[in-house]
């Protein structure tokens, strides 16, 4: 086959095995990323606190592990609107690749509209749901479930409006998904 | 007909190019819509509760202690223990990369961290020891396939995650795997120096051992320590996970000193991505494994794969070619969570342990990734090796005798993937 352009490599380096700081600047990171970091280091220490309680003082906290549980289904859906902010999703690009370039603007019409539209009808589902879990009891705190539905709620509008933001680009450059910078 | 509809909106999702996830969960949207009684706050809430899971949480901690590992100059000391032990072998760095991934991957969990941390350093000094670049590549690529046959593995959790199977078994059934990939690629390398005339590239010296081993001690016991403090039973994957990201940032932050704060933030960021990507695939494949159990539509496509065959070696074989398939065009952890749903029924329906089966699929899918047109693998050592894609593809080619010939075995002969598993948990 043909040789291919090192496309990959960039995605390793992003991915985080590349281990020079040459790049990393503080400000090409968006709130939804400090808010993920912020949920890591938060779910870490609190399920080391929970594997500590359980060997130094033999008694492990209840709570901690639902609210583990919880977090990582923040951490996901917060995360996720990261993702989109730095178009990191993975997806398959086969048919991309195979198509001429001609036709590519009209499939990434398509794509864009299907991905704006599958955010937006998870902000809306989110939302009622969250609506209705504020009857919805946790296992063993004394909260509702809203409290863990209605972060996914904004994870969804967060990654709607990184994506409005991108399609938004597209339109007014013209440009390939990967040939943009990543969202200031 | 239900089934129908769930696969080839998936497929069609697929092939425009949108993100996994959104083609997973959207396939199970427009099968929603179709079908009518499926309410659609029923997808979102599977969603939440796909992610809403104790043994989910060692994802991101093990993709954090494996990043954290190659940031903090680790490598290095394990690389230089490796030279020491085996570089005065024929054919020397060739078996020092098999021995130096076989360590590695007691700490990562997947083959592109072995590639881009230790296959990095290895490939740079095979072509300054004068060792073929095609060769150096493509003996780095195949040892990379450690990374996620031997435990911890992330592809082996995110296998049991989605497959409801003990993520202890199956770290302990990629272990005689793992080993035997790696005795038949030092036997290769044997082979390829006596040909080709290639001598040792270090002599053996038992001080140089010993200094090696002080020097790098405490990163080679990291796969003690995880795997050890499973099989005692101290401590659940999760917490294994855990500890291993504590003693990382230990080594890298206080003992080493070559981890900055700008560099453990750097590596939380990528963490969090990384985690996150996966993790809204993994909360769309439960809507769309949900919806292949209520619709019947896996018993469908049981019933489907039965009607071709019902000889259990065939469709094994079967199994193999198109997870070999797929994997050429799919990532590891997406594929297994898309395809899990779909196969594992049928593997049990012709009596395939969900852990055998779990090893099976991943040793397919990860020979992917050292394969044109994606591997991304071949592309990181390719730009390494100073050598083109195609030339990587060439040199990794030999490899997959033993890969294949391993893969084979492994599902042939069940004893090899659980016999350990049954030793230790049954």
């Amino acid at each position: 086959m043909a040789e291919k352009p090192f496309e990959g490599v960039g995605q390793a380096e992003e991915a985080g095995y590349a281990d020079d700081l040459r790049h990393f600047r503080w400000r090409n990171h968006g709130p939804e990323e400090w808010a993920g970091l912020l949920l890591l280091w938060v779910l870490g220490g609190l399920v080391f606190t929970q594997f500590f309680t359980r060997y130094v003082l033999n008694d492990s906290l209840a709570w901690t592990e639902e609210v583990a549980r919880y977090l990582l289904v923040v951490l996901t859906f917060i995360g996720a609107a990261g993702a989109v902010r730095r178009g990191t999703h993975i997806r398959v690009e086969a048919l991309e690749m195979a198509m001429p370039a001609r036709a590519r603007p009209a499939l990434w019409a398509v794509q864009d509209a299907l991905r704006l539209g599958f955010w937006a009808f998870g902000a809306w589902i989110s939302f009622d749901l969250a609506d209705r879990m504020g009857v919805m009891p946790m296992d063993s705190l004394d909260h509702s479930l809203a409290w863990v539905y209605w972060p996914v709620f904004i994870g969804f509008v967060l990654m709607t409006l990184r994506e409005i933001q991108w399609v938004w680009r597209r339109w007014r450059h013209g440009d390939a998904p990967a040939a943009q910078d990543v969202l200031a | 007909m239900t089934a129908a509809i769930l696969l080839l909106g998936f497929l069609a999702l697929m092939a425009l190019g949108v993100p996994v996830a959104i083609a997973l969960a959207g396939a199970g949207v427009v099968f929603a819509l179709v079908d009518g009684s499926i309410p659609l706050l029923a997808i979102v809430h599977r969603m939440v509760g796909g992610v809403d899971s104790f043994p989910l949480l060692c994802v991101p901690f093990f993709i954090f202690a494996g990043m954290l590992m190659n940031s903090s100059g680790i490598t290095e000391r394990i690389y230089d223990f490796a030279v020491a032990a085996v570089g005065w072998m024929r054919g020397g760095l060739g078996q020092v990369n098999v021995v130096g991934s076989v360590v590695f991957a007691g700490m990562s969990g997947t083959a592109v961290g072995d590639a881009a941390g230790l296959g990095t350093i290895e490939v740079r000094a095979m072509r300054a020891h004068g060792y073929d670049p095609k060769f150096a590549v493509g003996i780095t690529a195949a040892s990379s396939m450690l990374g996620p046959l031997l435990p911890p593995s992330l592809p082996l959790v995110v296998y049991g995650v989605s497959a409801n199977a003990s993520i202890g078994q199956l770290f302990a059934a990629g272990i005689v795997p793992g080993l035997l990939v790696a005795f038949c690629l030092m036997g290769m390398v044997r082979w390829y120096a006596v040909r080709h005339g290639y001598g040792a590239d270090a002599q053996f010296r038992l001080y140089e051992m010993g200094r090696t081993l002080a020097r790098g001690i405490l990163p080679l016991l990291t796969p003690v320590l995880i795997i050890g403090g499973m099989r005692a039973g101290l401590f659940t994957p999760t917490e294994g996970a855990i500890c291993a990201v504590a003693w990382a940032l230990l080594l890298g932050v206080i003992v080493y000193r070559t981890l900055g704060f700008k560099a453990v933030a750097k590596v939380s960021f990528e963490t969090v991505e990384v985690t996150a990507t996966i993790l809204l695939i993994v909360a769309a494949s439960e809507v769309f494994g949900w919806m292949l159990t209520t619709t019947r539509a896996s018993e469908q496509v049981v019933g489907w794969v039965l009607a071709i065959t019902e000889e259990k070696w065939l469709i094994l074989l079967l199994a193999n070619i198109f997870l070999l398939v797929v994997g050429l065009a799919i990532e590891p952890l997406p594929a297994i969570l898309i395809l899990t749903p779909i196969m594992l029924p049928v593997m049990e329906s012709i009596g395939v342990d969900p852990v055998h089966f779990g090893l099976i699929m991943v040793l397919n899918l990860c020979i992917g990734l050292l394969t044109p047109p994606v591997g991304i693998v071949l592309f990181i050592l390719a730009r390494v090796g100073g050598i083109s894609f195609e030339d990587a593809a060439k040199g990794v080619l030999p490899f997959m005798v033993p890969l294949v010939g391993v893969l084979l075995l492994c599902t042939y002969v069940p004893g090899v993937v659980m016999w350990l598993p049954s030793l230790w948990y049954r």
